[in-house]
């Protein structure tokens, strides 16, 4: 090969390697909690059936709050570390009713989640999923995940792993002067 | 062999390929639970290494999985399937990505690469072998020479092969002469390099659109997907689109979306509602309380329709229809909106003016007849009126500031039923508040009296409180809050007032 044929040939080489590099340095670090998803800036997925408690629960009819949507399983231990922190965030959020929590059981069975809930506190509505389909429909990979849903009813945080009060009403905060 | 053997092979080869190819290739699933295994196959496990959905055991892949066979049993496509996965957890999951938009190129470069490559052998091969031609031609002068005849028609190989038979006869007509135009030294490279330019550029046209074509009927097309993919929305993405073009201010798109729903679900709560109410707003008040009505008799629950029922009535003059679907509205859980909508359109103050508007109407209408003798009005329960009209007649002579008069009204009231619990509440509130330590005293009196009769009521126990904290008596309102707050029955306006007035921090 000529030099000339040899330069031409390192020009896209170059050029894959400077796009890699941009890329690299332009996405979140594998450390952020705050993950990627597709759901972010779409409509959340429906959740619609019937809560732990028997009564009725659909998603939308929280439309004009802020809407936490945990998946978790009672056998999980960042979920157990998790429970007071999403409980003092549905408390201090009750008497003003801007936010909400629903959780969404993730591979465990509705028995030892009404167990849990007993002792461990949270009145917020349970859905067992029996079925995967709301797991699926938000892309969950594992447990504990929540979901950020806006007033608006679009999702607009992903968090990997346990939360705290203070990350939620942070981002709320956030979010909402934005 | 002849051309046309060759042609019989080829043909057979093609046949043979064809059957063997029909014979081990594997077919489409058999069951649903061979679809269910053949799907799960195109999906990675999004949490492991290098195994499919199919193969991993983690939760989330049996999640998927068991997802997969409830679509495939409610008789969805493979192009939904993969769109639901994709839209939840990213192209990554796609083992067979789509061969549209920017995913094509998956498709479409390796197509073109190959199609490419072998452009560029052709090229190359046919330089080396016009190399090699014309180096031949070079040496043997007359060879060269014959290209130019008509006996070299078919090829300039021909000549560089048999160069000895056709030396003898053009050698005779001069060598020199005719050498010249057939090797054409300064021409020649000018016509090869626009040749080779224009098979790159065929080649490369060729080789893109072919790797399109690839990537067109490769792609997850499913048998029976629409050539476009689907376009038709949902109602839940339609009934949210319309809910920004409400918030955009476009309500003529808004009214359009919201009857696109309706043609989808003619029963569908939320458009109707909507629908409803967007009229109300364009002035079509009927209009507005049809649809309204059609909303709450599908799901009577329905709080926004309530309320929107509610506003609905109070300007078509029906007060006490609004009254009660603005109670009904509270007993729900409403949606912060709706109470900013309330508050922006003053409802409770407009259905409360409304009703002691009416209320005081009807009291002046029968109170200023004359009683039996002849002096002083009828007696309270020689009419029609019922302690609540009078309480409502009272709080607007009072808002009047005529609250003398609203005092004798209760008064009348009390004279023929002086163990209302309601007919005292409403005297001792109306005294009680001025804050005048005199009438704060009598204000309490009436209330004691009223919870004497019925010690739960429950505007006597708030009011009480009010009165008590007004007294300082913290401890006492203490306790009637506390009364009220284990009662069964706590009207909402009741809870606005407590929290509107800050009792509860007041008292500690």
């Amino acid at each position: 090969m000529t030099r000339r044929g040899a330069a031409w040939a390192a020009v896209p080489v170059a050029v894959a390697a400077v796009l890699l590099i941009v890329l690299m340095v332009t996405r979140d670090p594998a450390a952020e909690r705050r993950a990627r998803s597709p759901l972010v800036g779409g409509l959340a997925p429906a959740i619609v059936g019937t809560a732990t408690d028997g009564e009725p629960f659909d998603l939308d009819d929280l439309r004009g709050r802020w809407v936490v949507v945990n998946f978790f399983s009672t056998f999980c231990v960042p979920c157990i570390v998790e429970h007071p922190e999403l409980v003092a965030f549905s408390q201090s959020h009750a008497a003003v009713g801007d936010a909400a929590v629903v959780s969404v059981v993730f591979d465990d069975t509705a028995a030892n989640v009404v167990a849990f809930f007993e002792e461990n506190g949270g009145d917020w509505p349970v859905i067992a999923d029996d079925s995967g389909r709301t797991a699926v429909a938000y892309g969950v990979t594992g447990v504990p995940e929540s979901y950020l849903v806006a007033p608006s009813g679009l999702v607009v945080w992903k968090y990997l792993g346990g939360i705290t009060a203070a990350d939620l009403d942070s981002a709320i905060a956030q979010l909402s002067r934005s | 062999m002849s051309r046309r053997a060759w042609g019989w092979a080829g043909a057979v080869a093609v046949a043979a390929g064809a059957f063997l190819y029909g014979a081990v290739a594997p077919g489409p699933p058999r069951t649903n639970a061979d679809r269910v295994h053949a799907l799960a196959q195109g999906f990675a496990c999004p949490v492991c290494a290098g195994q499919s959905v199919a193969e991993s055991d983690v939760p989330v892949a049996r999640e998927i999985r068991r997802q997969i066979g409830i679509w495939v049993d409610e008789g969805r496509s493979d192009r939904y399937i993969r769109d639901e996965l994709v839209a939840a957890y990213d192209i990554d999951i796609d083992y067979n990505p789509s061969g549209a938009g920017l995913t094509g190129l998956v498709w479409v470069l390796p197509v073109a690469a190959g199609m490419a490559t072998a452009g560029a052998l052709i090229v190359i091969f046919h330089r080396r072998r016009t190399a090699a031609v014309a180096s031949t031609g070079e040496t043997v002068e007359p060879a060269a020479a014959a290209s130019s005849t008509p006996a070299a028609a078919d090829g300039p190989v021909e000549p560089a092969v048999k160069p000895v038979e056709l030396a003898e006869p053009v050698a005779a007509l001069g060598p020199l002469e005719l050498a010249a135009p057939a090797v054409a030294p300064a021409a020649a490279p000018s016509r090869s390099r626009l040749g080779l330019a224009a098979a790159v550029a065929v080649i490369a046209v060729a080789a893109v659109a072919a790797g399109v074509l690839v990537a067109r009927y490769s792609g997850s097309r499913s048998a029976g997907d629409s050539i476009t993919g689907e376009i038709r929305r949902t109602s839940r993405e339609l009934l949210f689109e319309a809910q920004q073009t409400v918030a955009s201010g476009d309500i003529a798109a808004a009214v359009a979306i919201y009857d696109e729903v309706l043609e989808l679900q003619p029963s569908n709560v939320e458009a109707l509602t909507y629908r409803g109410w967007l009229t109300a707003r364009s002035g079509d008040l009927d209009g507005a309380a049809a649809y309204l009505e059609e909303a709450l008799a599908t799901d009577p629950d329905y709080p926004d329709a309530h309320l929107f029922r509610s506003l609905v009535a109070l300007d078509r003059g029906e007060i006490e229809r609004a009254a009660a679907e603005l109670a009904v509205f509270d007993a729900s859980d409403p949606p912060p909106f709706a109470l900013s909508l309330i508050e922006s359109a003053q409802l409770r103050p407009r259905i409360r003016q409304a009703q002691q508007e009416a209320a005081l109407t009807a009291v002046e209408a029968q109170r200023t007849e004359a009683g039996p003798d002849g002096a002083g009005p009828v007696a309270f329960v020689a009419t029609s009126l019922t302690v609540g009209q009078v309480a409502l007649a009272a709080e607007h002579l009072a808002a009047e500031g005529r609250l003398l008069d609203a005092v004798r009204l209760f008064d009348w009231a009390l004279e023929s039923r002086p163990d209302d619990a309601e007919a005292l509440t409403g005297r001792g509130w109306l005294v009680a508040r001025t804050g005048d330590p005199e009438l704060l005293e009598a204000g309490i009196a009436h209330l004691d009296r009223a919870l004497e009769l019925d010690p739960a009521y429950p505007f006597a126990l708030v009011y009480r409180a009010f009165a008590r904290y007004q007294q300082d008596d913290l401890e006492a309102a203490r306790a009637d809050l506390a009364a009220f707050d284990a009662g069964q029955n706590r009207p909402a306006e009741l809870v606005r007032l407590i929290e509107d007035f800050n009792l509860r921090p007041a008292l500690g």
